[in-house]
């Protein structure tokens, strides 16, 4: 089940290695007050042409009965250490994206998920050296 | 001593490791939970899961595989020595008389045959067992997921699903935990002994392991070059220098790739060449049904030949041109840093130039069918040294230092199961009236300095 009310967005798009990833999600009150838990996932995969890479940066899940999920508007904060590689990289046959995805899970078994990339590190992009 | 316990042992972030505790032991494995293997198979839809639920099974049948096949290749090259060699003594020793084509030969061409046949068998079987171990069924391979149970005393590690040991320690007998250069963390014990504890692994994974059984013992950790995930050790590249401090290793020798395919037309040219001798010598007529039978694989011969040719030229002219040396200040190399580096040419030899490239390639590695295809691209190329018309005589070779300046925005080496970043150092010359040479140098990049490391 996907829906599009829940907003997620990142304090910036260009993130250097080892800083640390901010961002803020945003739900409808009425939705958000019966939200049972929050999951941020920072992972990469690869693409291009060669078959799937991916890992897992870090997994974080909070649940509502430890943890304030939401704000009184709805909107609720993160913030998640980055690692030094690999850096996000545009290539001719390799590329390495980098996301974070955001999964609420409320009351009834629902959920609702968004994910988002963003750029770690400064890396030249190929592709564009070669145009 | 060890006393494990999950919550001190925390994997980092993109490792492959996950802490098992069940209450009693704690154990560290690189197998993926049963979910994640369900979610990659997921499109092969209940044949995936079979495979997935029936994973131990395949596992066992494929070790107990493993042995028989590699049992057979021992059997087989045993039986012939004692078979052959039985035949070979009885005929030089006993005189026993034996038909060669349905006719009875002299003891001196018998003692021939049988020894060709013998040497042919022996050939065959070492190369069977050889292959086996190589490339089926490969110990680095069969390792490739494993299970390290720490107890309170000891210390063992399994082969994943089968109950095969890779490596059982006594931890108060350990002195030192290391990474093995295939990426295998290792226990070295008081007696000098040395004991694998896990198959190979990634760098991050293998040197966070490492530390964490350390931790444990309650040893201090070394710290050396950083570690970051996907990113290649690449200590197999480089040796001691004697004016900088790394001297790196080539990594196109074309002698082994000469050797391999001398091996292949020996074996080929060897079997389609005894049957070519029958079809038109070893009858009174020329046997023209299986002549023909044999043009394609005489063609095939012939192709490995002209390729063995030139190979042998390529290494006869490689062989002419005397050895290049490139030494590193620092290793590995990083991203917006400036290292010292040494190349070094010895004669003798006239140059219209020489010059030194860093070069960048990405590999991807894909599924065509059946079948597994790599495809390599060259994206970066920087001239980091160049000198023209030199003269170096035989005995004074031409050596000279530079800065290598590594550019900050470019990608650092990368290496994932499908996808990889290479970088490397290419010596090209071009000498007088001899063909251009190039030698290559693999080398690492790391990523530049980040904010948590400064």
């Amino acid at each position: 089940m996907s829906h599009p009310q829940l907003t997620f967005e990142l304090d910036q798009n260009d993130w250097g290695a080892g800083e640390t990833l901010t961002g803020r999600y945003r739900l409808p009150t009425e939705i958000a007050a019966t939200a049972r838990s929050v999951e941020i996932a920072v992972s990469w995969n690869s693409e291009g042409k060669g078959d799937d890479d991916r890992a897992i940066q870090s997994r974080q899940t909070r649940a509502a009965l430890e943890d304030e999920l939401f704000d009184a508007s709805g909107c609720g904060t993160f913030s998640v250490e980055l690692p030094a590689a690999p850096l996000s990289y545009d290539g001719l046959i390799v590329k390495i994206v980098w996301s974070v995805q955001v999964r609420v899970e409320v009351a009834g078994g629902g959920w609702f998920d968004e994910s988002n990339i963003f750029r770690l590190g400064r890396v030249e992009s190929i592709s564009e050296l070669s145009k | 001593m060890t006393n494990a316990s999950s919550k001190s042992l925390q994997p980092p972030g993109q490792s492959t490791l996950r802490v098992l505790d069940d209450g009693q032991l704690v154990s560290i494995t690189n197998m993926p939970t049963t979910e994640s293997l369900l979610d990659q198979v997921r499109i092969l839809g209940p044949v995936g899961e079979t495979l997935v639920k029936r994973a131990p099974a395949i596992a066992r049948a494929g070790s107990c595989l493993g042995s028989l096949w590699i049992g057979f290749g021992w059997a087989m090259l045993l039986l012939g020595v004692l078979f052959l060699g039985g035949m070979l003594v009885a005929t030089l020793l006993f005189n026993r008389p034996i038909d060669i084509n349905g006719k009875p030969a002299a003891n001196g061409d018998a003692a021939l045959f049988l020894g060709l046949f013998m040497a042919f068998w022996i050939a065959f079987f070492g190369l069977w067992i050889f292959a086996s171990r190589k490339a089926m069924f490969n110990r680095d391979r069969l390792d490739q997921q494993w299970r390290l149970v720490l107890g309170d005393d000891e210390w063992i590690a399994y082969r994943a699903h089968v109950n095969r040991v890779i490596g059982r320690v006594v931890s108060a007998d350990v002195d030192r935990i290391d990474l093995s250069t295939t990426g295998r963390v290792v226990a070295w014990l008081s007696s000098g002994n040395r004991v694998e504890l896990t198959g190979p692994l990634p760098p991050l994974d293998g040197s966070w392991l490492r530390d964490a059984l350390l931790k444990q013992l309650g040893k201090p950790m070394e710290s050396g070059v950083p570690v970051y995930p996907f990113v290649p050790r690449g200590d197999s590249y480089i040796g001691v220098g004697t004016i900088l401090r790394f001297r790196l290793k080539r990594c196109d020798s074309t002698w082994m790739g000469l050797l391999v395919l001398a091996g292949v037309n020996l074996f080929w040219n060897g079997i389609t060449g005894v049957f070519v001798w029958q079809a038109f010598w070893g009858e009174s007529k020329v046997q023209w049904t299986m002549a023909l039978f044999l043009i394609p694989f005489a063609l095939i011969g012939l192709v490995l030949m002209v390729a063995l040719a030139a190979g042998a030229y390529s290494v006869v002219i490689q062989s002419r041109i005397a050895s290049t040396i490139l030494e590193l200040a620092e290793f590995p190399l990083q991203a917006g840093a400036r290292c010292r580096a040494l190349v070094s040419q010895t004669g003798p030899l006239t140059l219209r130039r020489l010059r030194v490239r860093l070069v960048c390639d990405e590999e991807a590695t894909f599924g065509a069918g059946t079948t597994t295809r790599t495809e390599t691209k060259r994206v970066r190329e920087l001239e980091v040294f160049s000198q023209i018309d030199l003269s170096i005589a035989r005995r004074l070779p031409f050596t000279e230092t530079f800065d290598l300046d590594v550019p900050a925005a470019v990608m650092h080496s990368f290496e994932a199961a499908h996808n990889k970043i290479k970088w490397t150092l290419l010596v090209h010359g071009e000498p007088e009236g001899w063909p251009e040479f190039e030698r290559t140098f693999p080398v690492v990049i790391h990523p530049p300095t980040c904010v948590n490391e400064r």
